[in-house]
């Protein structure tokens, strides 16, 4: 009897060994390096995040009607706005913060009606209004593609607009609506690989594809919590490897896909935070990736934190080390 | 010895903790607020920051309205009111309605 145990236990071992280790590359590849990241800031309702080209992001801290630029240990490097006006350097809710490269920090300042930029340039660099004649309504976000063109989406206007870098108005498209070519409270907007600008249709539960001229070209998801469908989306971000990760607010999760030529999601992947109550994401509405480091920062709005992630796999710290900024 | 301490305590500013002492009192953060007046509307349905500023912005077209305060999770908001004639409870209620949400109910001062 003994002998037969002997027999048996190591390739039970065995087994068991090969089946977690299966289990274990079907698991989430996020890991949190830090759940909860720049605790003593004192955020209020963020909503927006970006990269800054020297290190570090930048959050529009909608509550507090300012952005903050924090370090990568979480440090505040340096604070506009707090306390709501309409002054140069004053906001009143941000909600989206974009950087071009050259360095100039743009804010879609919702109530204000308009888009603000901080000029790179001068001593300590001065806020102006951008967009030339431009009357926004309800500006929500804004992007930078790598050419230095504005894209601005708006949240009460349901459309995208297009302008230079001087802010000289290029084009707008869309409409309200929930036809093809129509956007229903759009939230989000993101340059992405290629160029091509990507809206969250936050309200029909939807992204949009466009290349730089308006031109749709991928409709993907519909409402639901299954894999590839969202409930009001929020920020969308791109990866080393070009997969696509999505805040999905209502369903409080993020969403990782890849997106074929066809425009439908596959080898969906979902996260929705540790298996302890605090780590529960609550409500995300935006993130950013730094495809140098694999590092992930997101918005969980419900929650009011922000979360710093990392992507954990063999597979994924090969590809850090070829990735670039986003 | 003990009335010693006490003294002693007293000249270097510590705080003696005595049976009779009151609990700190808690100030209000919205003292200022809570000296104007204002009306408080409940709405249903708000979901996400973009709601709540959307229902912010419509308010704070109407004339009379000062400031709005929006509570996502209980879909309370506070509006404070200008010096002068107040808005209708029926323009407040028209705001938010073009907000795309309902008020439920209203409580005015």
């Amino acid at each position: 009897m003994s002998k037969l145990i002997r027999l048996t236990t190591w390739p039970m071992a065995l087994l068991l060994t090969g089946l977690l280790g299966g289990c274990h590359a079907l698991m989430p590849t996020v890991k949190p390096i830090e759940l909860t990241w720049a605790r003593d800031v004192g955020i209020q309702q963020p909503v927006g995040i970006a990269l800054h080209p020297r290190g570090g992001v930048l959050v529009a801290d909608s509550g507090n009607n300012r952005v903050v630029w924090l370090s990568d240990c979480g440090d505040t490097r340096a604070v506009w706005g707090g306390g709501e006006g309409e002054q140069p350097g004053q906001f009143r809710r941000p909600l989206g913060v974009a950087t071009g490269s050259d360095g100039r920090i743009y804010v879609a300042d919702y109530l204000n009606d308009r888009v603000q930029v901080l000029s790179a340039s001068g001593a300590g660099g001065e806020w102006s209004s951008f967009g030339n004649g431009v009357r926004y309504t309800g500006p929500a976000d804004v992007t930078v593609d790598q050419d230095g063109l504005v894209y601005v989406v708006e949240f009460n206007g349901c459309r995208v607009v297009k302008l230079d870098s001087s802010g000289h108005l290029l084009k707008t498209w869309g409409k309200e609506g929930h036809g093809a070519k129509e956007f229903y409270y759009p939230t989000r907007i993101t340059t992405g690989p290629g160029g091509n600008l990507w809206v969250t249709d936050a309200y029909n539960h939807r992204l949009k594809v466009y290349d730089p001229e308006g031109t749709l070209l991928h409709i993907i998801g519909s409402e639901g919590d299954g894999e590839g469908q969202f409930s009001v989306p929020g920020g969308v971000a791109f990866d080393v490897e070009g997969r696509v990760w999505v805040a999905d607010f209502f369903n409080n999760r993020l969403q990782r896909f890849t997106v074929p030529s066809d425009g439908h999601p596959e080898r969906v992947m979902v996260w929705t935070g540790l298996d302890k109550v605090d780590g529960h994401l609550h409500n995300p509405t935006d993130l950013s990736i730094d495809t140098r480091t694999g590092e992930l920062y997101v918005v969980d709005y419900g929650s009011n934190r922000l979360l710093r992630l990392k992507m954990s796999t063999p597979r994924d710290q090969q590809l850090q080390k070829t990735g670039g900024q986003r | 010895m003990a009335m010693t301490f006490f003294v002693v305590a007293s000249l270097l500013g510590c705080q003696v903790p005595l049976a009779t002492q009151e609990p700190p009192c808690t100030v209000s953060l919205n003292s200022s607020a809570n000296e104007e007046p204002a009306v408080v509307l409940w709405v249903k349905g708000l979901a996400c920051p973009f709601c709540t500023y959307n229902v912010e912005r419509q308010l704070r077209k109407v004339p009379g309205v000062k400031s709005v305060d929006v509570t996502l999770e209980t879909g309370r908001v506070t509006v404070a009111l200008s010096k002068g004639q107040p808005p209708s409870e029926e323009q407040l209620r028209k705001a938010v309605k073009e907000s795309g949400f309902t008020v439920d109910r209203v409580e005015m001062p």
